[in-house]
């Protein structure tokens, strides 16, 4: 249908005011607050101090970058993101092709899957909390049977492990979600020409699947470290960041210095420090479609 | 053929185990005596007791539960209300730089809640709105209102072209076309996202814990706070935990086909 130049114009006006509202809403809510959220970072504001706050440039993140404890936080975090999201992409490689070839009884396996991911993060740690009891734990009970019995959380060589296997329980069934459907997208022509050239089972999947699948598998990744930096409820309703500050990633460390200790400027440098981590992640993430998108 | 079907019959039979035990655990520990709760070996067979749920409901809970429920649904109103049209003229609209406001929205989904909770924190206690519960509702927004707008967009864009286009020769207006033509054509869309963003306005913890206090306090919050107790009351803890989940549960269950796709982040279009 041909339209007038007018008319167009006219209409781009009457979306641009369906837009303002919610993108109005975006900058009062989030940017002023990020923009806030800067501005502290140059402050000496601690509201446990009466004298209030004193501006002292880039000398919070001269901290940043001496505080040992930060690098601590920052350690943690690594280790969190490197086995929550290798165990994870594991898993998911390991099964896809089994449950992408379910017939009977693929809805229970969907509800099943989708159950971990939709109940409060909280309640998520709460459950791992009971099952890793000590002393009525069901995770002991049942490790009891190989002698693994232990008490997870209070040790500090195991503790971070008990963490980031809550974070597995939580959401591997995501990424099974999501590879089970990128591996149904593989036409079955590709697989049966591959059978028919007599590659063999790791052969097809090396040669084949990985391949085909590899963009959502980075995407996917990628996603799950953006979530694990975010990671909050889990960690503080099992160990809270300890025992000491073993599970303590740079995000309950920043919770820590701004609303335990109320050292507001500080923790406002380590909440800029994430801001850009995830912002640097999320334009990867961009790319990363982009370049798969254009490769097709 | 068959031991190969009958191994990957136990594979996800012993996936299905690992993801539902630890929920039947805790559902059925919410119905056990203590002495049952802490029996070694666990105790598979029991007569359910409702003492740990007439101890929780009889106490401070359903208030929170009242506060989980006013915010999610008050914060969930605000962001369709504000999202629908957005999300529509986003479909729609051709004007440069579409693209690169579509990411950024996206990319404010993906901000670390504590680097938004810290700043608002210290407008709020300016404000006088910490512990308040208009407060919460407002900061839910910041990720519910991109969500949103992120995946009716998709819905928006799947309208077909000559719907739109018929019903402006009826002589609908852009606004007509879009109240009478496309949001009914995507209300099982609308439906479905509605329900999406009140499941992670009801989970919300990190926003809460640090904006409420003692009044405003919601259920996720609450449950934390059961661990202050001097001696831990595993049986109230696991029901209330059992109250708070059941209804997210029972919603995911009926939009069970949906809810994969919006979880996704609208990656998988079924």
């Amino acid at each position: 249908m041909k339209e007038s130049r007018g008319i167009r114009v006219r209409e781009e006006r009457i979306y641009l005011c369906m837009l303002a509202p919610a993108l109005l809403t975006l900058v009062a809510m989030v940017l002023v607050p990020l923009c806030y959220l800067i501005y502290t970072s140059l402050l000496e504001w601690k509201l446990t101090d009466p004298t209030g706050k004193a501006f002292v440039g880039g000398a919070n993140y001269l901290r940043m970058i001496r505080d040992g404890d930060f690098w601590q936080a920052i350690r943690v975090t690594a280790v969190f993101i490197l086995g929550s999201v290798s165990l994870q992409l594991a898993i998911g490689l390991v099964l896809v092709e089994a449950l992408a070839s379910l017939r009977r009884g693929a809805a229970l396996v969907r509800t099943s899957l989708i159950l971990p991911m939709v109940i409060p993060p909280l309640v998520v740690g709460l459950i791992w909390r009971i099952l890793y009891d000590p002393t009525a734990g069901l995770a002991n009970y049942l490790l009891g049977f190989v002698g693994l019995s232990h008490s997870w959380l209070a040790d500090y060589r195991t503790a971070l492990g008990a963490v980031i296997m809550t974070d597995v329980w939580e959401w591997t069934p995501f990424v099974l979600l999501i590879l089970v459907a990128s591996y149904a997208g593989i036409p079955d022509a590709i697989n049966e020409a591959a059978v028919m050239d007599g590659a063999t089972r790791w052969e097809r999947f090396r040669f084949v699947t990985l391949p085909l699948i590899r963009p959502m598998l980075m995407t996917v990744a990628v996603l799950r470290m953006i979530d694990v930096i975010r990671e909050f409820a889990k960690i503080f309703v099992t160990t809270g960041g300890g025992p000491g500050t073993t599970t303590e990633t740079v995000n309950m460390y920043t919770y820590r210095l701004g609303f335990v200790y109320g050292d507001v400027g500080y923790a406002a440098t380590l909440g800029v420090f994430m801001f850009l981590a995830v912002l640097i992640l999320t334009i990867g993430l961009v790319r990363l479609e982009r370049h798969f998108a254009e490769a097709e | 053929m068959k031991p190969k079907a009958l191994a990957i019959g136990a594979l996800v039979g012993l996936l299905v185990v690992y993801f539902l035990l630890p929920l039947y655990h805790l559902v059925t520990m919410s119905f056990k005596t203590e002495a049952q709760a802490f029996a070694s070996p666990p105790v598979w067979i029991f007569l359910p007791v409702l003492d740990h749920y007439r101890h929780v409901l009889g106490g401070r809970f359903p208030g929170f539960i009242g506060n989980s429920l006013l915010v999610s649904a008050g914060s969930v109103a605000l962001t369709m209300a504000l999202g629908t049209p957005a999300a529509f003229a986003l479909a729609r609209a051709r004007f440069r730089g579409r693209q690169t406001l579509l990411l950024g929205i996206l990319g404010t989904r993906m901000l670390p809640p504590i680097s938004l909770a810290l700043p608002v924190f210290l407008v709020y206690l300016r404000l006088g709105l910490l512990d308040n519960r208009l407060g919460l509702i407002l900061v839910f927004l910041t990720f519910n209102l991109p969500l949103v707008i992120w995946l009716l967009k998709g819905f928006f864009d799947e309208v077909p072209e000559s719907l739109l286009d018929a019903a402006r020769i009826d002589g609908c207006s852009t606004l007509g076309a879009f109240a009478k033509v496309a949001v009914p054509y995507t209300a099982p869309g609308i439906l479905a996202c509605a329900i999406l963003a009140w499941i992670y306005a009801w989970n919300e913890f990190t926003f809460t814990l640090i904006l409420a206090r003692r009044d405003a306090i919601t259920a996720t919050v609450a449950l934390a706070s059961f661990f202050d107790m001097e001696k831990v009351a595993w049986g109230s803890i696991a029901a209330a935990s059992t109250v708070t989940m059941s209804p997210v549960i029972l919603f995911s269950l009926l939009g069970r086909r949906f809810l994969i796709r919006g979880l996704t982040g609208g990656a998988l279009k079924e």
